[in-house]
């Protein structure tokens, strides 16, 4: 198992694929580190890096394969990079890894900045997924705080969808 | 339904905002989905309608300043050249009117519209006169937080409020200005101009379509970014790029003006079209570019700005139509459109 040349901790599960002077230069790091501390981000924006490429090295542990499907709207990665249009809410997290370089390339960031008085918020997916984190943990007075958000959007309308574990 | 008068015509297109002789419009919009339903793209009729009702809804006990509730239009009720005022009236898209489930809420002024089940669940949108971004964005932020009081609006710890496109992610917003850039145009400085923008997240393009001409030097320039900026930063960055934008485009134009040639072009562009029996939209935008310009300039005597904020609406096909009061093709359209030019333009004081 080869591992992640930036933290040398975790397994390597992305290649990333350069151009410098006509030599190919790959680089294998985990996703974290790919995604997370942003490392690929700015390299994207490199005309010399190959967005496909990424696309294409991403493992099929790492993220969600192309032929994947929504567990919400059903709609594939296919689908979507053929209309650019995703089908749901839900399809931003299940492709959460595929799309933020996509995302990185357009918009030049992968982190919303709230606006003055704009509250964060959770998804429903994302407070479900922090709901069985803290019953796990045994971390019961957040439980019952997540609960409560989550009652809260379903009162006003919004359902809440899980994904199949 | 009188679709055709009042509302924008006297309020966003009245043309008395700030920098009015080179903005002539400002226009912020928040794209939003609701969690727990499919974006419109992949939504069937049943969702649609259930997201139209909720919108609905929520936006019912709202009131702008003077007390007035949103009016609910659902488009398929309407006759389509009544739609296609909508679109000229830049307060429902194409796209929108397309929609078999598309609704529309609109403020007694027209400043505030709301398009549901276009690409996004929601779109409000907020009109101001001139240039006043801060203004505009200031009033759909609030309309949107009496909405979010009441709907759950997909939002991700990450990627903020969630759109169809991720192009729209983020923020959801697109703050907007209708530039008037003839001295851009006419200097060939217009390309340049572009790709500075472009460097900085703002694109332009013309308000029909690309052809500067055709669309009578009127550019809507945006922002192209949604998501890593807090919306405030976005309206302000986007205003000061337009005042620079507005300040280059008057050195071009005094350039221009002492060139020599200007002049008589303005004075023929106001002949003809304070004289003609018959004129194209695309020969009334460009010349009408000419008489606007010959106002900022001094060269022609004043003309109140809401008439000429007006014409570019007014001289429309299907508005004309809806003036008319009856379908017309496109001869007796450009009869109709000279008329009407020819009465704003000597009612309005210059001869």
């Amino acid at each position: 198992m080869t591992l992640c040349e930036e933290c040398g901790i975790r397994p390597a599960s992305v290649y990333v694929t350069r151009i410098v002077n006509g030599q190919k230069v790959e680089r294998h790091l985990c996703t974290q580190c790919a995604l997370e501390k942003g490392d690929i981000g700015p390299l994207l924006q490199n005309p010399g890096w190959i967005l496909q490429e990424f696309l294409q090295a991403l493992s099929p542990a790492a993220a969600p394969r192309p032929e994947s499907r929504c567990p919400s709207c059903g709609l594939s990665w296919t689908d979507f990079t053929r209309t650019g249009f995703l089908g749901c809410p839900h399809c931003y997290e299940h492709f959460l890894p595929l799309l933020l370089p996509a995302i990185q390339r357009v918009q030049g960031a992968d982190r919303h900045v709230p606006g003055k008085g704009e509250a964060p918020e959770k998804s429903p997916g994302e407070l479900e997924k922090e709901l069985q984190r803290a019953i796990r943990e045994e971390r019961y007075e957040d439980a019952a705080r997540l609960r409560d958000a989550m009652r809260q959007h379903r009162e006003k309308g919004g359902e809440i969808r899980r994904e199949p574990s | 339904m009188n679709l055709h008068e009042g509302g924008a015509l006297t309020s966003w297109l009245a043309g008395e905002g700030p920098l009015g002789d080179g903005v002539i419009s400002s226009r912020t919009r928040l794209a939003r989905n609701l969690e727990g339903f499919f974006f419109p793209t992949r939504m069937d009729g049943k969702q649609a309608e259930k997201v139209a009702s909720m919108v609905v809804e929520a936006a019912s006990s709202w009131r702008d300043e003077r007390g007035h509730p949103l009016r609910v239009l659902t488009l398929q009720d309407l006759t389509p050249l009544e739609r296609q005022v909508l679109v000229e009236k830049h307060l429902a898209s194409p796209l929108h009117i397309q929609q078999p489930y598309g609704v529309l809420l609109l403020s007694e002024d027209e400043t505030l519209s709301v398009m549901i089940n276009e690409e996004d669940q929601l779109r409000i949108q907020k009109m101001a006169p001139g240039l006043n971004l801060e203004e505009a964005y200031r009033e759909a932020l609030r309309f949107h937080d009496h909405l979010k009081e009441r709907l759950p609006f997909a939002y991700h710890s990450r990627l903020g409020y969630l759109t169809a496109h991720p192009a729209n992610v983020g923020t959801g917003l697109r703050a907007s200005v209708l530039c008037h850039l003839p001295g851009h145009v006419y200097t060939q400085t217009l390309e340049a101009l572009l790709v500075q923008l472009s460097q900085r997240g703002i694109t332009a393009r013309g308000l029909y379509g690309e052809g500067s001409q055709a669309s009578g030097n009127l550019y809507q320039i945006s922002n192209s970014r949604t998501l890593g900026l807090a919306g405030e930063d976005i309206v302000a960055a986007m205003d000061q790029a337009i005042r620079q934008v507005v300040q280059r485009e008057w050195s071009l134009r005094e350039a221009l003006l002492q060139e020599g040639q200007l002049e008589d072009r303005i004075w023929r562009a106001y002949g003809i079209l304070t004289h003609a029996r018959s004129i194209s939209s695309g020969e009334a935008m460009e010349l009408l570019s000419l008489v606007r310009l010959g106002v900022d300039l001094h060269v022609l005597p004043p003309l109140p700005p809401r008439l000429l904020n007006q014409l570019i609406v007014r001289i429309r096909p299907a508005f004309l139509q809806a003036q008319a009061g009856e379908a017309q093709d496109p001869l007796q359209r450009d009869r109709s459109r000279a008329r009407l030019i020819r009465q704003m333009l000597t009612q309005g004081g210059a001869a």
